[in-house]
C-alpha cells in the first residue's frame, strides 16, 4: 500500500499566490497546485527528496514575510519555491538530501555538502535560471572552485550533475 | 554607540589606520543559531554560507581580533554585535586576513570607519563583492565567496553557542 503524507500547508501557499493579481500571479497559483498534487503522488519515491522538500516547507513557513530574519531578508519567492520543489523531485535518487537556506531576496538555496572541501550551492532564481558555485579539493591538496548561471527547464542540468557526481555521491 | 570607553583603552589597541597584516585573525560573529551547521558525527558544527552574505551595500561586517584571547573577544561581540532584536552571541567565524584576497579578485578588507561604525577601532569591512548588472551573474560570485569563507572560517562558540551544542547533542540521542 502507498500510504501519501500531505507536508505542504496548502493554505499558506494559496495566500502566498493570492497576495498578486494577473497572469503571472494565476501562472504560479497553478504551478503551486500542480506541486502540491504531485508532491501527494510522488512523496515516497525518493527519500532524500522528501527530506529536502520537508526542509524547504519548514523554511517557508518561517519566512513568510518580509524581514523574517531580522537581518531585512525578504521572504520567500514562490516562483523560486516552486521551481526548487520541481527540481528535488526529479532530483537522482542517490544524491544526498541538501541543505535548505534562502538568500537575501528571498530566493532558494540548495546546498551539498559532501566532506570538507567539497561543496555545491545552487540559487534557484526566479527568472528560471540557477546561479551555482562549488569546489572541491584535489588530490594535490589544493581547492578547485568554479561558479556559473545555468537555464533549467525543471531538472538540474549537467554543469550542475557533474559536480555532484565527482564528489561521489 | 555600541561600545563602550573601556574597549578604547584597552592594551593592544588597534586603530583603524594601523595596517592589516596578512595573518591577522578576523571574526565574522554569529548571532543566529540557525546560521551554524549542528553536526552529529562532530563536536562541532560549521558555519552555513548564509553568515557570510554581504548586507544591502554590499559590505560584509567583520572584526579585527588580534590580540585578543577568545573570552576578549566575546566581550568584544556583547559590546559591539549583540542587540535587543538579537541578544545572543553564539561564536564567531575567524580566519586569516590573506584568505579575503584568496576569496575573489577585487575583494578586501576595509578598516575605514563608517557610519554604522564610526569609531569602532577593530570594525572593517569586507569590501569589492561583485557587483555584476546581471543579477543571477552577481549572485554566482557571490555563492563562490561564501563558500570559501564558510570553509575556511574555523567555528569557535562562546559558553552560550557550547550550550546550545550540548542540548542538539542530548537531542540526538
Amino acid at each position: 500500500m502507498i500510504a501519501t503524507t500531505n507536508v505542504f500547508p496548502p493554505y499558506y501557499l494559496f495566500e502566498q499566490a493570492g497576495e498578486a493579481y494577473g497572469q503571472e500571479a494565476r501562472r504560479v497559483k497553478d504551478e503551486l497546485e500542480k506541486v502540491e498534487n504531485g508532491f501527494e503522488i510522488s512523496v515516497f519515491y525518493t527519500g532524500n527528496a522528501q527530506t529536502a522538500i520537508a526542509e524547504l516547507n519548514a523554511l517557508a513557513a518561517r519566512a513568510n514575510e518580509d524581514d523574517w530574519d531580522s537581518e531585512g531578508g525578504s521572504k520567500i519567492s514562490p516562483t523560486s519555491r516552486c521551481l526548487a520543489v520541481k527540481l528535488l523531485k526529479k532530483m537522482p535518487r542517490e544524491w544526498p538530501a541538501p541543505e535548505i537556506d534562502l538568500d537575501s531576496d528571498g530566493d532558494v538555496s540548495l546546498q551539498w555538502h559532501a566532506g570538507p572541501g567539497r561543496r555545491l550551492t545552487v540559487s534557484v532564481g526566479t527568472s528560471g535560471k540557477l546561479s551555482y558555485a562549488w569546489m572541491i579539493l584535489n588530490e594535490r591538496g589544493g581547492l578547485e572552485r568554479n561558479y556559473g548561471v545555468a537555464e533549467t527547464e525543471g531538472v538540474f542540468p549537467t554543469t550542475i550533475s557533474d559536480v555532484v557526481s565527482k564528489f561521489g555521491a | 554607540m555600541l561600545f563602550r570607553n573601556s574597549e578604547r583603552s584597552a592594551p593592544n589597541e588597534i586603530l583603524p589606520t594601523t595596517p592589516i597584516a596578512p595573518d591577522e585573525p578576523i571574526a565574522r560573529f554569529v548571532l543566529k543559531e540557525d546560521r551554524i551547521r549542528w553536526l552529529s558525527d562532530s563536536p562541532i558544527g560549521r558555519i552555513r554560507e548564509k553568515q557570510f552574505e554581504p548586507d544591502k551595500r554590499n559590505e560584509l561586517s567583520v572584526f579585527r581580533v588580534v590580540n585578543l584571547e577568545e573570552l576578549s573577544i566575546t566581550d568584544l561581540g556583547q559590546k559591539a554585535v549583540v542587540s535587543e532584536k538579537q541578544p545572543n552571541l553564539i561564536g564567531w567565524g575567524q580566519f586569516d586576513a590573506s584568505l579575503v584576497a584568496q576569496a575573489f579578485p577585487g575583494l578586501h578588507l576595509d578598516p575605514t570607519p563608517d557610519l554604522d561604525w564610526p569609531t569602532h577601532p577593530r570594525h572593517a569591512n569586507i569590501k569589492g563583492w561583485p557587483n555584476d548588472a546581471d543579477l543571477d551573474d552577481r549572485k554566482s560570485k557571490q555563492i563562490l565567496i561564501k563558500q570559501f569563507f564558510s570553509e575556511k572560517a574555523q567555528l569557535i562558540l562562546t559558553t552560550h553557542g557550547k550550550q546550545i551544542e550540548a542540548q542538539k547533542k542530548l537531542r540526538r540521542q
